[in-house]
């Protein structure tokens, strides 16, 4: 039974997904699955934003067990009614986060894309979500990977692990 | 204050917006909570102390500008951020104007978020830290208390307070150990100067050379041994107050600085020629019949004028003998802090003598008295002959027309509360044996005071 399940949902960067399982399992210690499925979105879209809302995305996420976590990856623009977008959203203690590689992509910020960038902000939010699902705030450690990060350049600046305090916190939450 | 003590409150008439909100600050750390409207904001309000509010301008019911407002009423210091739509951009500035600390527009761009968050915590912190110092600050310039339940003293603590809303001079006389230093500094420390040095000068203390380099200061060689230039106290007393003690002991040349500097407040240092500017008020004090000295040409007249504005008059401590117990237990309280020592207070007989006593060094004396038997006593009570003051025998005289009798007891009293009714210190003071103190006792009928 995997304890992390990643969820293709309108996920265009398909060549990555075998690269970010691996660094899940190898990097992160999961015991990953995957798949990939169809879900229709049209009622999340803002037309006036031309994008999705992650909150009505996340209530349409049925849960396969109650302890294993998923991560629902989109290439779709997310937002919540107050922010103007969002990279990702999950509940504290939740079963369900959603992380969108929309702007997590270098092509968004008028730069050249590259995959081993797009791959390595995609692995972080994956793990910074899942930290919130594991009931973790955000950290003032900045090299920690749950520091808040509200712009791309603060997602690249911090860590892509764990530090000592937000592991104790996860070991003591799940004892 | 780290970020799990600031307290969040958002008032939004939209659940979307509390739920999102909140949810993005408590991931964030802080403690949070919402209010659907301005009422339950308010009902929140009275209930806990919130560091920062996050408030919608549009809500039904009472808007956000006027929960603004009510909450600028309760708690002037809060850190309140409008949350506006676009196009509510000008009431959002109107609130900015009337001291909101920023304003928000939805939908919020995260990172516009995290710095107005930092920023509003940073002020918070601040405000906090600045109340904090100026409590301590005001700790500090605390006027110093002035003891005494007598009339007399009720109308010097009227008079203090009359006049030190205002920057008139001030002239305290009194005799030596009256208390008027106490009083320049309580008139100081309830003026709006209080934040700013009393500086004090003794005049006495000082020849009218020192006095005139001590007063204005001097430059570098302006006499043998001025090596370098240094400000004097008018200046130093830039501000706050100068205290001039024992004023009526100045000489002539420096009368008529003095008096020239307190008018214009202007004046050079000694062997220079820069004009200082410098505001000061001048509270002087003095012991002496100045008006004999203005009459005999001592004093000049117009300094005199200048100085004798408004006076504080304090009676002798002989004059307002009610103010002693209330004086003997502020010193005991103190020096029992001081001192460490477990004394609880005075005994009845060792009062009365303090009353009696004329105590011609006035409050200075009489703490003195109490400091010396704080040091000897060894009970919880100050006694009789804790204290030394010898004018105890001259004050109970025998009279001529006192039988031997009347002397006999009033003597035998007399040493067994000096020593605190301890019988057998008393019969070997008055040389005979407990028995016969004790038939004494009996034929006078003297009995023990039952707090003695």
């Amino acid at each position: 039974m995997p304890d992390l399940e990643i969820v293709a949902i309108h996920f265009i960067h398909k060549n990555l997904i075998e690269q970010i399982l691996l660094r899940l399992r190898n990097q992160g210690g999961f015991v990953v699955g995957w798949h990939k499925a169809e879900l229709d979105v049209q009622d999340c879209y803002d037309e006036s934003r031309e994008q999705y809302n992650a909150l009505k995305i996340l209530q349409k996420i049925t849960h396969p067990s109650a302890s294993a976590k998923t991560v629902i990856y989109t290439s779709l623009d997310l937002y919540i009614p107050i922010f103007t977008f969002v990279f990702g959203l999950a509940g504290l203690g939740g079963h369900a986060a959603i992380v969108s590689a929309c702007r997590l992509r270098n092509e968004f910020y008028g730069l050249p894309g590259d995959d081993n960038i797009l791959m390595a902000r995609l692995y972080k939010e994956t793990i910074h979500e899942y930290g919130h699902l594991r009931n973790l705030r955000h950290c003032s450690n900045y090299q920690c990977v749950m520091a808040s990060s509200s712009t791309i350049d603060d997602l690249d600046v911090k860590g892509d692990r764990f530090c000592t305090n937000c592991l104790s916190v996860i070991a003591a939450n799940s004892r | 204050m780290d970020k799990n003590e600031v307290k969040i409150l958002i008032v939004d008439d939209e659940e979307i917006v509390r739920e999102s909100l909140s949810g993005w600050f408590v991931e964030d750390g802080y403690q949070v909570d919402t209010a659907r409207d301005a009422v339950e904001a308010l009902n929140k309000l009275s209930k806990t102390r919130w560091d920062i509010y996050f408030i919608d301008i549009k809500m039904p019911g009472m808007d956000g500008m006027e929960l603004h407002r009510r909450i600028r009423e309760i708690d002037k210091e809060a850190v309140v951020i409008m949350i506006t739509a676009y196009a509510a951009v000008d009431t959002a500035v109107q609130a900015l104007k009337e001291g909101a600390f920023d304003y928000i527009t939805k939908p919020f761009d995260p990172d516009n978020l995290s710095h107005l968050v930092r920023n509003a915590v940073k002020q918070r912190r601040l405000t906090l830290e600045n109340i904090g110092l100026k409590g301590s600050l005001e700790e500090l310039t605390k006027p110093p208390e002035i003891i005494g339940k007598s009339r007399h003293i009720a109308e010097v603590k009227k008079l203090i307070g009359t006049v030190a809303k205002t920057s008139t001079t001030v002239m305290i006389r009194g005799e030596s150990g009256t208390g008027k230093e106490l009083v320049a500094q309580a008139i100081h420390a309830q003026s709006e100067r209080r934040f700013f040095p009393i500086v004090t000068v003794n005049c006495g203390a000082l020849t009218e050379t020192l006095l005139e380099s001590e007063l204005f200061g001097h430059e570098k060689g302006a006499f043998t041994g001025a090596l370098y230039r240094r400000k004097g106290k008018l200046e130093v007393a830039n501000g706050g107050t100068l205290f001039l003690d024992e004023i009526g002991t100045i000489g002539p040349k420096t009368q008529v600085d003095l008096l020239r500097a307190i008018e214009s407040k202007e004046f050079t240092r000694l062997g220079g020629n820069e004009i200082i500017e410098s505001d000061f008020r001048v509270i002087s004090a003095t012991n002496t019949n100045l008006e004999e000295f203005v009459k005999e040409g001592k004093f000049r007249e117009d300094l005199y004028y200048r100085l004798q504005v408004y006076t504080i008059y304090l009676k002798p401590l002989r004059e307002r003998p009610e103010d002693i117990p209330e004086l003997v237990d502020y010193f005991i309280a103190y020096y029992r802090a001081k001192m460490n020592k477990p004394v609880d207070g005075i005994a009845p007989a060792a009062l009365q003598m303090i009353m009696k006593y004329p105590w011609k060094g006035n409050v200075r004396e009489l703490e003195n008295a109490i400091e010396r038997a704080m040091v000897v006593t060894q009970e919880k009570m100050l006694a009789v002959h804790d204290f030394l003051l010898n004018h105890v025998e001259l004050h109970t005289p025998f009279k001529t027309s006192l039988s031997l009798d009347d002397v006999e007891k009033a003597h035998i009293v007399s040493v067994l509360e000096k020593n605190n009714w301890n019988i057998s210190s008393a019969a070997r003071i008055l040389g005979i044996d407990r028995v016969t103190i004790y038939k004494k006792l009996q034929k006078y009928g003297i009995k023990r005071p039952e707090n003695a």
